[in-house]
């Protein structure tokens, strides 16, 4: 935790190794011609063009995948898959990670610390020197520090970097408590609702289960990573079976056996309801609950009231469909899973909603077992140590209290947002930004425009010009992920393993390392803080391995370490588990006695009101959130995003297919080219994530598009602080 | 048609002119100016009598060539124009290198990708320096070298990319400044284009060393 009252036991000790850094000795005297270009004296050296392999992660989406970079001639020639083991990737890159070398070689990337002149957003910059441009972030830093308090700077950061815990540690040992990261954009409700239940947030193993079920997990795009493939593929409707739940026709809808348009925000309905039938009729796992789980009898008491019957009302699934899939999915358990899908920012009762799911899978013995939700592993890495500063008269984080579960690193967006607006309970005035796109991440961009014009001071470090750079006053360019050595990572997971980054070729441009930005700073803003970043990042990864040695040869021999090449099935049978119980909580008494439904109660979404649809909200195969959308390479692929509309809709609105159309919600209205297609229920449309950016500086897509942040209401779960995205109904219009 | 001297003295200019300005570079940029309009018999708007200031300057440049409205406008680089895929650091960039290394130069002073405008520019002015130090010792050898050399770099990686890299500055900015600048760029390329057309042609047995 990030609690900068809070003092750090002990000062981390460095193992004494050297710095592994290459070096290349001048040879003789240079004679400048004019700036540039400079003649050596000796002429016998020749210059070795530099040739090699070299192994690292992929950085284009969360999953981290085992990538080898050619160089050719000092320049990455092409990005291969990494074929050593690595579970994750197994032997593959997608498009995205082939589309890398993009990034790096980009013309529109950072290149120079930029210092704003005109007025925020109106695009008017000047390139600073690094020395310049860190002594501005600190003395702002300072300036707010002294004017209001320490907590009045937030720091937002985003997953994925390997670097984000450099700068919270930023934060921390600068003194605010504010860090808001991703999760509540994400998957907050679900880890929330999984570890009540398990006292974790499990894995499920889709790969070996014989029967899946998803909903709103549309696993074949938003997240097509190479073990996606594992997770879809059927084998025509034998042995295994995926069914599949969207409003929309989806690529997992495709390659799923049955597919079912359920009306949005009712898939707890359904699962209540073959909760229903498999307690009813007996199917589910009696030996299994009596030992591993608490609360069967008032699940089982609550559960009467939510029939198939009732279900098919609720969710436009047929009962007779609801029976089956119940009985099908006891009868293959308990190699059979509910997926929980990544993503659960959908609607404000989220938690619940994740928290039957997994309900479900605990009542027919699918945990700890082959095809069932499996406890993650971890490779234990030895941690950074360091000793905060002391500040007295630092608050409590901004959104403290206001979800029941706040994660005390992550905040809640949404809840944070609204007090900032309303200094409540005091003013935040200055923005450090560690690669998230506020912008176009967090729903409502009109509030996070207000947000961002209140502040006194923004900085934003990142690779390319964001929206949210955009609106900065100091740009900072960070060395992409080809050009950084970046710590071991231990991803955890049934089959854990750690990964690492190395760069492939030198950082162009004037671009640095996270890392380096946050020494610099943490040297500005005094010997306390800058102590806790005296170490070099090769004194980091040894110290972080100090424990296994071995781990480093593997990372540099061949990209990857792991232990195990298969998932470890019965872990924790007879242990005890994460809960208050030690069991799996069936009922959960926690919160029971935090005044929340301790077993999940439906209640039915807002009707959408006549003449308007539900916004649904979506990611693809091509992009990765607001991030990757100006990749050339990509861009080709998806140049914009389109909203769907069901042909019947179109029909009534008298629409034609490609026009551009208005699409207007309570808080804000973008224009987008219309695509009638009949892969939407006549009650929603859809647009894809990560267009209709602000930022002219992204040439690809500045003015394409529409942005599905400046549409959505900031509606959240009260329980996680999870954003709730398909809670908005807005009105088409031709545009 | 420029001398040696002249056409080094103009490379001289235009390289200063692409890189960020500084307070040196925008002290002498009058001076640049007039120069140019001297040297290429173009006339510059009355605007430009007083050069812009450095802030002004800066902002302009970082618009059109570093990160800005629309996309970097005009990003210098070769390779954007000339290899495929709008990349940094294509297959002509390393080229370009190559042809530093041969003459024994290397990029000690630059934090930009070989290909960047004004490192080309200074590569010209170097092969003009050559060939004025070849000219003064007589090795007429020498100065053929260097000036073949010279056709070689500039209608190989520079020439060609040159207009269209000058109408993106013409269709992006309003920056008066380097609007002339771009279209006194234009001017020397077409210049050069026609004076290498006439070694080629043989109609002049080497490069004019006097007006």
């Amino acid at each position: 935790m990030a609690n900068p009252k809070k003092q750090k036991m002990s000062r981390r000790k460095f193992l004494g190794i050297s710095s592994c850094a290459l070096t290349t000795a001048v040879v003789g005297s240079q004679v400048k011609v004019l700036k540039a270009l400079a003649k050596s004296g000796d002429i016998s050296e020749p210059v070795a063009a530099i040739t090699k392999d070299v192994y690292t992660s992929c950085g284009m989406c969360v999953n981290k995948c085992g990538v080898i970079a050619r160089v050719r001639d000092g320049v990455i020639h092409k990005l291969d898959p990494n074929p050593n083991f690595f579970p994750k990737s197994r032997g593959m890159l997608c498009a995205r990670g082939n589309a890398g070398t993009k990034v790096v070689y980009d013309p529109d990337r950072l290149k120079y610390p930029l210092i704003r002149v005109g007025e925020r957003g109106e695009g008017k910059w000047r390139r600073a020197s690094w020395e310049e441009a860190l002594d501005m972030v600190t003395n702002n830093m300072n300036q707010i520090a002294e004017k209001y308090n320490r907590a009045s700077m937030m720091f937002a950061s985003t997953e994925g970097t390997f670097s984000e815990h450099f700068f919270l540690q930023l934060a921390e040992c600068y003194g605010t408590p504010n860090t808001l990261r991703h999760p509540t954009l994400c998957l907050s409700s679900n880890i929330q609702g999984f570890s009540a239940t398990f006292g974790t947030n499990p894995t499920p193993d889709v790969k070996n289960a014989d029967y899946i079920i998803m909903s709103g997990a549309n696993r074949a795009e938003a997240l097509m990573t190479p073990d996606s493939i594992d997770m879809i593929k059927t084998d025509g409707g034998g042995r295994r079976k995926l069914v599949y739940l969207d409003p929309r026709f989806t690529k997992t809808a495709a390659k799923a056996d049955e597919w079912y348009p359920i009306k949005p925000g009712t898939d707890m309905a359904f699962i209540l309801a073959l909760i229903n039938v498999i307690i009813t009729e007996g199917l589910y796992d009696d030996d299994f609950i009596e030992e591993n789980t608490v609360g069967f009898e008032q699940l089982a008491q609550h559960i009467k009231q939510y029939s198939p019957g009732w279900a098919a009302t609720e969710c436009d699934i047929p009962a007779k469909d609801i029976r089956r899939i119940a009985h099908e999915f006891a009868n293959a358990a308990p190699s059979a899973v509910y997926y929980q899908g990544r993503r659960s920012s959908f609607f404000q009762n989220d938690t619940q909603m994740r928290r039957a799911m997994a309900i479900l899978n605990a009542i027919v013995g699918a945990w700890d077992t082959k095809g069932g939700l499996l406890p993650n592993k971890k490779i234990a890495l030895t941690k950074h140590d360091y000793l905060a500063p002391w500040y007295d008269d630092v608050p409590d984080r901004l959104d403290k209290g206001g979800v029941t579960y706040l994660s005390e690193k992550d905040g809640s967006w949404p809840v944070f947002r609204d007090r900032a607006l309303a200094a409540d309970p005091y003013p935040i005035k200055g923005m450090m930004v560690y690669k998230q796109n506020v912008l176009v991440s967090v729903p409502d961009r009109a509030k996070s425009l207000e947000l961002m014009k209140q502040m006194d001071f923004i900085c934003t470090i990142d690779i390319t010009m964001s929206d949210t750079a955009w609106y900065s006053d100091v740009v900072l360019p960070e060395a992409t992920y080809l050009e950084r050595l970046d710590p071991p990572e231990n991803l955890s997971g049934p089959v854990p393993v750690v990964a690492f980054r190395q760069p492939c070729v030198e950082a162009m441009f004037e671009s640095k390392t996270n890392f380096w930005i946050m020494q610099q700073l943490a040297k500005r803003l005094g010997p306390e803080i800058a102590e806790t970043f005296d170490f070099t990042m090769e004194e980091h990864i040894h110290h972080m391995l100090k424990k296994k040695p071995e781990i480093y040869d593997a990372l540099f021999g061949k990209g990857v370490y792991y232990e195990d090449t298969e998932p470890e099935y019965g872990r924790l049978k007879g242990k005890r588990l994460r809960t208050r119980s030690g069991k799996i909580e069936l009922y959960s008494e926690k919160y029971a006695k935090k005044g929340l439904d301790p077993l999940p109660v439906y209640k039915s979404p807002d009707k959408v009101p006549t003449n308007m649809y539900r916004l649904l909200v979506g990611r693809h195969a091509y992009f990765t959130h607001g991030t990757t959308a100006n990749n050339a390479l990509l861009h080709d692929l998806m140049p914009e995003n389109t909203l769907w509309l069901a042909p019947s809709e179109a029909r009534k609105l008298r629409l034609k297919n490609g026009q551009m159309v208005k699409v207007k919600s309570k808080v804000g209205e973008e224009k987008l080219k219309l695509e009638i297609t009949e892969k939407i229920r006549p009650d929603s449309v859809y647009m894809a994530h990560g267009f209709g950016v602000l930022s002219k500086g992204l040439s690809n897509i500045a003015g394409v598009g529409g942005s599905d942040a400046a549409l959505i209401e900031s509606k959240y779960c009260p329980i996680s602080g999870n954003c709730a995205m398909h809670e908005t109904f807005v009105q088409i219009t031709p545009a | 048609m420029l001398n040696l001297a002249e056409r080094k003295k103009t490379y001289q200019i235009f390289s200063d002119l692409f890189r960020y300005p500084d307070q040196p570079s925008q002290a002498a940029s009058a001076q640049s100016v007039a120069d140019l309009s001297q040297l290429l018999h173009l006339d510059f708007p009355p605007e430009l009598s007083q050069v812009p200031a450095l802030r002004e300057m800066e902002v302009a440049y970082t618009h059109l060539f570093v990160n800005s409205l629309g996309g970097t406008p005009a990003p210098p680089y070769g390779s954007v124009y000339l290899d495929a895929g709008n990349l940094l650091m294509g297959e002509t960039s390393l080229k370009v290198e190559a042809c530093y290394a041969a003459e024994n130069l290397n990029l000690q002073g630059s934090d930009e990708p070989p290909d960047f405008l004004a490192t080309e520019l200074e590569f010209l002015y170097y092969l003009l320096d050559e060939e004025e130090a070849a000219l003064a010792a007589g090795d007429t050898a020498r100065q053929a070298e260097l000036t073949n050399k010279q056709i070689v770099f500039f209608e190989n990686y520079l020439s060609s990319w040159l207009p269209d890299f000058c109408e993106r500055i013409a269709a992006r900015s309003s920056d008066p400044f380097y609007l002339w600048i771009a279209e006194a760029l234009q001017l020397f390329n077409r210049m050069e284009m026609a004076l290498f057309e006439k070694v080629r042609k043989n109609s002049i047995s080497e490069l004019p060393t006097t007006s």
